[in-house]
């Protein structure tokens, strides 16, 4: 089959490897129909995740057709439409059972090393590098699914290929940071980062109650389409004080939530953007953390910082002082998609929510690596390039 | 009360002095040579010694050596020799929390056939007694090992044991102990492995050295035969299975037990 492999930092390649099997009873082969790329590939495409090896396949958002099952696999069959949550759940252990599927303690098959980096081993991820399983993505032909029947969920009739795919990534990553997000009816939530995860986040947060979102980017066009097709309100912040504007737009308080949908990698024009820059740069630290700082900083007192955008390893001048004085409580994951994939299918069939729009750039898997390149540098007002194998 | 127990994990209190008076005086006396030569040779090798000599100097002044603290026998391991007569001991030990109940946990670990598939280079288990198990494993080379184990059950219900017969040079054991967890999350493991490494001083650096991978083996272990208990398969995500890999880089579990789908025979077991 053909995939679109990881060769080194900023290096992709589309290649022919061998197909997947079905290695356990709970496997499932899938005929991938639409792959979308994802702003934390590029954390992996960068080379700031280690444990990537040269070869691997990348892709975790898709959709497909189940083409073989195991026979331990008993909610799809073959020809269904299916959507998989890309963080890996076994539906067996502690942490599955409370509904905290991408806390699952059986799915990953390399356990050393987020023990090591984390404390305890963390769950599988699809196509995330080794560290999170060694799993192969999904920009390919086939893609092997493990514990099937936890992680696919069929496509209901009535939500189109464009609209499903979104189920398995963008979609409950924001509905995920609005739901920690302790959102009240009538709030004020500030969302960083205009990615397809911060405008699912922005369509989320009025879904569960916010009276109104405030979206903070850099390009015009991500904050042009959060303005038109999510309702929120843009702020640019090249041209805008973050923190007073923040201020003025809810009396002196600072907004009840702040989501963070940006992370490791977050772009800043202040000083402590170019301090993380340049400990990035000479490997002394991981993180770039001007948005969590802003998002601590502007948050009210007592509300709730909800972090969605990923982290990897060490964050330096880490405002602690402001999270304890202020009171504030701090939430983070990787989302358990399978506590909403039902959820937000439901709420596409009933038209409060399409995050179809967010598919700008329909492309063939062969060009997949130019698909990165354009997403990477957000180039022609791409918000996601989703490759057909 | 909680009763405080003695921890796998506690190591000889840092605070503690840890040399005699004459390695004091010698540590004092070296350094001090070191750090005169030191300045009289000068260069690269005068500086080195001159590191060398300060930290002699300072290590018997204080009385304490962290090298020696290092390979220090944790009270845990004394404990275990008191109770053995073992003249060395190192252990290593993992906790696992499995979310099935206890008497089906401890029913399943009984059997050795479950527990050797678990192993990636455990290439057979022959039972040749009652009680006593002949386990083969391969090692690097393709070179095979066997080892004859005695299981036993200490505290029944609660405790399995299995350990190397008689008087042998390098005695092994390994202790598994079963608990409730708390709030019916299942049974708590606690996997104690014990070995009495011979040669004295020198041989107890190399079984603790031997024992970073042991500690790296039981987790893949320990998190295999939760995966199994819970899920009824092991996950992997391999292309293929049937790839060895002895230093667990990739771990490898080529045996299911519940009709695997697998490209190659299944290993391991009682044969």
């Amino acid at each position: 089959m053909r995939a679109l492999t990881w060769q080194g930092p900023n290096r992709l390649q589309v290649e022919t490897v061998p197909d997947p099997i079905l290695l356990n009873p709970q496997d499932a082969i899938i005929k991938v129909t639409l792959s979308s790329v994802c702003g934390s590939d590029l954390h992996l495409l960068g080379g700031y995740v280690p444990t990537m090896h040269a070869g691997d396949i990348l892709g975790h958002e898709f959709l497909g057709e189940v083409v073989e099952v195991g026979a331990r696999v008993n909610s799809v069959a073959k020809g269904d439409r299916v959507i998989t949550v890309s963080i890996i759940g076994c539906g067996e252990c502690e942490h599955c059972r409370r509904q905290d599927f991408s806390c699952c303690d059986n799915s990953n098959p390399n356990p050393c090393v987020t023990e090591l980096a984390y404390g305890q081993p963390c769950g599988g991820i699809i196509g995330y590098s080794h560290a999170f399983g060694g799993y192969a993505g999904s920009h390919a032909t086939y893609i092997r699914v493990p514990y099937a029947d936890v992680n696919l969920f069929k496509v209901p009739d009535g939500v189109t290929d464009e609209q499903a795919v979104f189920v398995s990534d963008a979609a409950p990553t924001g509905y995920f940071a609005a739901d920690n997000a302790n959102i009240q009816p009538g709030d004020t939530v500030a969302v960083w980062g205009c990615g397809a995860v911060g405008q699912m986040a922005i369509a989320s947060a009025y879904l569960l109650g916010a009276e109104r979102v405030i979206a903070i980017d850099r390009l015009t066009d991500r904050l042009t389409l959060a303005e038109n097709k999510v309702g929120a309100i843009p702020l640019d912040y090249e041209t805008t004080n973050i923190h007073q504007a923040l201020l003025e737009l809810t009396g002196g308080r600072g907004p009840d939530s702040c989501i963070d949908c940006v992370g490791m990698e977050a772009h800043g024009t202040e000083v402590d953007y170019l301090y993380d820059k340049t400990k990035q740069l000479m490997r002394l630290h991981t993180e770039r953390g001007t948005v969590l700082r802003q998002a601590i900083r502007a948050c009210r007192k007592g509300g709730t910082v909800s972090v969605v955008g990923v982290y990897g390893g060490l964050l330096d001048k880490f405002p602690m002082g402001a999270v304890l004085n202020k009171g504030l409580t701090l939430r983070a994951g990787q989302q358990p998609g399978q506590r909403y994939a039902n959820r937000l299918f439901e709420a596409i069939q009933n038209g409060q929510l399409d995050p179809s729009w967010m598919l700008t750039h329909p492309m063939d898997l062969e060009d997949s690596a130019e698909g990165y390149k354009l997403f990477k540098e957000k180039g022609d007002e791409c918000l996601r390039a989703v490759f057909r194998p | 009360m909680a009763i405080r127990p003695t921890l796998a994990s506690a190591q000889s209190s840092r605070t503690d002095e840890n040399l005699s008076q004459p390695e004091r005086v010698l540590s004092v006396a070296g350094g001090s040579a070191l750090l005169i030569n030191g300045l009289r040779t000068g260069g690269i090798g005068g500086a080195l010694q001159l590191l060398a000599g300060g930290w002699s100097l300072w290590r018997g002044y204080q009385g304490r050596c962290q090298l020696k603290a290092a390979l220090a026998h944790t009270p845990l391991e004394q404990e275990w020799e008191a109770e053995t007569g073992w003249a060395s001991t190192k252990l290593v030990s993992r906790s696992i929390t499995v979310n099935k109940p206890l008497n089906e946990v401890i029913e399943w670990c009984r059997n050795p056939a479950n527990i050797g598939p678990l192993i990636p280079w455990v290439d057979s288990i022959e039972q040749v007694g009652e009680d006593s198990y002949r386990w083969t494993v391969r090692g690097p080379g393709e070179r095979t090992f066997s080892w004859t184990l005695i299981q036993s059950e200490p505290d029944p219900g609660r405790a399995l044991r299995w350990n190397t017969p008689g008087e042998g040079v390098w005695q092994h054991e390994a202790d598994a102990r079963f608990t409730e967890a708390p709030q019916g999350q299942g049974t708590e493991i606690k996997l104690v492995l014990a070995t009495e490494p011979p040669r004295g001083a020198p041989g107890y650096a190399v079984a603790t050295l031997v024992s970073r991978f042991t500690h790296k083996a039981l987790l893949y272990l320990l998190r295999a035969l939760k995966q199994q208990l819970e899920t009824g398969e092991i996950a992997t995500s391999r292309p293929r299975n049937g790839e060895r890999d002895f230093l667990f880089i990739h771990p490898d579990h080529r045996a299911q037990a519940d009709e695997p789908v697998a490209t190659e025979p299944l290993e391991g077991g009682i044969h």
